[in-house]
């Protein structure tokens, strides 16, 4: 019980740290097991162009129609049910890396997303770690807390270039019958989410000092 | 900083420990040793009144200003 440090803590932030522990276990599962298997296709092809089943929207008069056959420079393209591309068209390699599993558009979990996924859970596991009861204002606390923003920054802008990258460039290759599609990804509330913590650490610093002033009063 | 405490000079003044005074005022052993070595960042009134009323003396005996 040494990881999680339960000592002096309430019931429901020891269960939190549980299911914030099973949540690093089951996303790092994940993250190994798609990186792994997609850098050993890349081993196994030399990093070339391959085809890659992509999640995609119909656009324009196209957009009711839930499955058909587009021809694009002399190539079929079969677009399924459920929104996506089944494609003989090769892609670039890194694609596999920045775009979510067709079969599974709910959520977003590319190797891109999930490796920020990890990042994210991991630090809010050490801060729910190392947060002290006696003392819940340290500087230990803070750094993690700034961490945290970063993270939901950098996430949110990385996933917005992505985003606008690959609808660019699936519009592009379709000539705007399709672009790119996620769900659950939502790079703009990721941005706003980092921006309040960013705030919240700087009233936690207050809150800090607050602390030692408390704690010098005699 | 400017404000110098005599708290030390005070108890040897009425031959005091400060053990003693810590136990007399209720006051950690720690928080007294803050207060002596300076590191104080501030004092209650309610301290102060318990330190004069038992070293008998004025808070002007215990602190002091001195320009830096």
């Amino acid at each position: 019980m040494k990881i999680f440090n339960f000592r002096n803590k309430p019931v429901i932030v020891q269960i939190a740290q549980i299911f914030l522990g099973l949540n690093i276990l089951s996303i790092g599962f994940l993250f190994i097991a798609m990186s792994f298997s997609i850098l050993q296709n890349g081993f196994e092809q030399g990093f070339q162009q391959e085809k890659i089943s992509i999640p995609v929207k119909m656009l324009g008069e196209n957009s009711h129609q839930t499955q058909q056959i587009i021809e694009i420079e002399n190539k079929q393209i079969i677009v399924t049910p459920f929104n996506i591309v089944e494609t003989d068209i090769e892609l670039p390699f890194y694609f596999s890396l920045l775009t979510p599993p067709s079969y599974f558009t709910f959520f977003d979990l590319s190797c891109l997303n999930l490796l920020f996924m990890l990042s994210f859970t991991f630090t809010l596991f050490q801060i729910f770690r190392s947060i002290s009861y006696s003392e819940p204002f340290a500087i230990k606390t803070l750094k993690q807390i700034n961490i945290i923003s970063i993270i939901l920054i950098v996430w949110g802008i990385i996933l917005l270039i992505r985003n606008a990258y690959l609808d660019y460039y699936l519009r592009d290759f379709s000539n705007n019958t399709f672009g790119f599609y996620t769900v659950f990804t939502t790079p703009s509330s990721l941005i706003q989410t980092g921006i309040v913590v960013f705030i919240i650490a700087n009233v936690y610093k207050r809150g800090i000092a607050f602390q030692q002033d408390s704690t010098l009063t005699v | 900083m400017a404000i110098i405490i005599n708290l030390d000079v005070m108890l040897a003044k009425r031959k005091m420990q400060s053990k003693t005074l810590a136990e007399k005022i209720g006051l950690t052993m720690a928080n007294l040793s803050i207060l002596k070595t300076g590191k104080a960042r501030a004092i209650r009134f309610s301290t102060l009144e318990a330190i004069c009323k038992e070293l008998a003396c004025q808070p002007g005996d215990i602190l002091e200003y001195k320009d830096e």
